[in-house]
């Protein structure tokens, strides 16, 4: 007896319609669910800034005044000269302690670029403490 | 003399190259993106020249100009906010806890949020910030 074989296989045949439509439907999945966005990270509670807290008396303090003026170290600066005024400190010590205190109506922008001018001024232990008068 | 009109013939076009292009579409979409809970509010985080990149993770906090915070997509008063932290930091104690506040928020208000949020026992605390463009690459 001779048996043929019925389906002849390799006739490339092979419907791979679904298969695409699949992989479109989860590529505009994918692609509408995503979140692409990358943001630049500032540590502002590390466990070193739990030390920098709680060595504050020795810390040397950033006061945010008014726009267009600071106090570093109890001494007004203008704003422009940050970098320089804490570059004058970490030539000395660079690893002195920094507090960045905004005064009340400062917005977070201003308080960010017044940290990006500190860490460029050489400034490692950075850390934010909220004005006296700006409590609840 | 006669001439047999052409007949068309039978387009083929191959869209192989076209599958490929979107299977490695859907490979980059499903390894390079992150999903997570939609913002309860829009916040336009401020800007910093900060070197240190990533992305957003489970924990983000926002805060929006009016000092209004948010978490997991719901609105939230401080106590609730501390009591959500706390839950999260029981089952992850190394939890990285993000603070996205908006940049014209005031800096005190933002402050009080990060004090809360030692209080709370959150062991590491990070800004969010964003640099020029939206898409970042370190």
């Amino acid at each position: 007896m001779r048996l043929r074989v019925r389906h002849r296989l390799g006739g490339g045949a092979l419907n791979i319609t679904p298969l695409i439509d699949m992989v479109f439907i989860l590529l505009v999945f994918f692609m509408l669910a995503t979140n692409l966005a990358r943001f630049r990270l500032i540590g502002v509670d590390s466990p070193e800034d739990r030390e920098v807290a709680r060595t504050a008396e020795g810390a040397v303090v950033i006061e945010l005044l008014e726009p267009g003026s600071i106090r570093v170290d109890g001494r007004p600066y203008p704003r422009a000269a940050l970098a320089e005024a804490v570059a004058a400190i970490t030539r000395i010590d660079p690893n002195r302690v920094f507090l960045i205190r905004p005064a009340p109506g400062t917005t977070l922008q201003e308080t960010v670029s017044a940290h990006d001018d500190a860490r460029a001024g050489g400034a490692r232990q950075l850390s934010f403490s909220r004005h006296r008068e700006a409590g609840r | 003399m006669r001439f047999r009109p052409e007949r068309p013939k039978e387009a083929l076009i191959d869209l192989t190259p076209l599958i490929d292009m979107v299977f490695i579409l859907l490979v980059f979409f499903m390894l390079a993106g992150t999903f997570r809970a939609t913002d309860a509010f829009p916040v336009t985080p401020p800007a910093s020249a900060s070197r240190i990149f990533g992305d957003e993770r489970e924990a983000v906090i926002l805060v929006r100009a009016d000092g209004l915070v948010g978490l997991n997509g719901r609105v939230l008063s401080h106590p609730e906010m501390i009591r959500t932290i706390r839950a999260l930091l029981q089952e992850n104690p190394a939890a990285l806890v993000q603070v996205k506040a908006d940049g014209a928020t005031e800096a005190n208000v933002v402050i009080e949020v990060l004090e809360k949020l030692r209080e709370a026992g959150a062991g590491y605390v990070v800004l969010l910030t964003k640099g020029a463009g939206l898409v970042e690459t370190p």
